[in-house]
């Protein structure tokens, strides 16, 4: 039994040729498996149905616009995204560097014994 | 071989790397050319992901614009038209945000794509099969719509869709068969 799976990548060709050559064949003998593949494919059709049609001067009025300067360009959400996403990571990366060497440091310090306590001359050094 | 092909062929005149000089040039004619060659395919992009077809052509004119006045950003690394589907991508995305996140709606009108390559096979397809693939799709998650939809496009690789998308090549293919699993249990379900 053939996948679903196996038939999308058939229909997107994306199977390997051979393969692809196996189930085509097998499709040409099964009438059942060529509806199968046959209904898939009219669900891809349908994918891109109900585009609406570019309208005459369509391109026309782009280019006047361009030529114009055109409007200004809304705030690009997507570059902002990509900024801080970068920032993120150099922060992350910044504060990481920056425990090691305070670990680096700091850590013998802090982990370190106490030093000795000097011997009290009052209490007498015996 | 078995194809799917819904859109007409890009023309190829004039390469896609001359058009993008002249348009670093300030050269809006060239950008013109490039509107004429893709315009098509960025409202089938558009119209697949925020699927309200009143507002393709405004989200569309935005991306055009932003193609002339950015054309800095594209490095010329990648193919200059999965930098545009990108671009088209993430400018329906921005548009649905703004738009308060409404729900996306299936509109019953005619359909304007050609029907190429209609065969035997095909003539059982109905218009009731189609506008109900369109309402489904329309109730699916916008990262389900955009992948199905660039897909479709041209028949774009999924090595190609991952390049668009940024993300692996697994994360396509999984995502992908997500979005088909999760758009045939709705078709089966609402098939009574």
């Amino acid at each position: 039994m053939r996948t679903d799976r196996q038939l999308w990548q058939l229909l997107d060709g994306e199977l390997p040729e051979a393969e692809a050559a196996r189930l085509r064949a097998e499709a040409a003998g099964d009438a059942e498996f060529a509806a199968r593949i046959s209904a898939l494919a009219s669900v891809k059709r349908g994918i891109l149905a109900g585009t609406p049609p570019v309208p005459p001067g369509f391109s026309r009025r782009i280019e006047a616009l361009a030529s114009r300067g055109g409007p200004a360009p809304a705030v690009d959400l997507d570059e902002i995204r990509r900024f801080l996403r970068r920032s993120l990571v150099a922060a992350a990366i910044l504060g990481a560097i920056g425990l090691a060497y305070l670990a680096a440091e700091l850590g013998p310090k802090l982990l370190a014994p106490p030093p000795l306590q000097a011997k009290d001359p009052l209490l007498g050094g015996r | 071989m078995l194809s799917i092909m819904t859109l007409p062929e890009v023309p190829h005149a004039l390469p896609d790397a001359d058009l993008v000089a002249r348009i670093r040039r300030g050269d809006a004619a060239a950008l013109r050319l490039v509107v004429e060659r893709y315009q098509q395919r960025i409202f089938a992009l558009i119209y697949g992901i925020i699927r309200d077809r009143h507002e393709v052509e405004d989200v569309a004119q935005e991306v055009f614009l932003k193609v002339y006045s950015r054309i800095d950003a594209f490095d010329g690394r990648s193919q200059f038209y999965t930098w545009l589907y990108r671009v088209a991508a993430n400018a329906a995305k921005d548009h649905l945000k703004k738009r308060s996140r409404r729900p996306a709606v299936a509109f019953e009108e005619e359909e304007s794509l050609p029907d190429r390559g209609r065969g035997p096979h095909e003539a059982a397809e109905t218009a009731e099969l189609r506008r109900r693939v369109r309402a489904e799709i329309a109730a699916l998650p916008v990262r389900h719509r955009e992948i199905l939809t660039l897909r479709e496009l041209d028949g774009l690789a999924y090595t190609r869709i991952a390049e668009i998308l940024g993300i692996s090549l697994g994360t396509v293919e999984s995502r992908i068969h997500r979005a088909r699993e999760r758009l045939k249990r709705r078709l089966s379900s609402h098939a009574d």
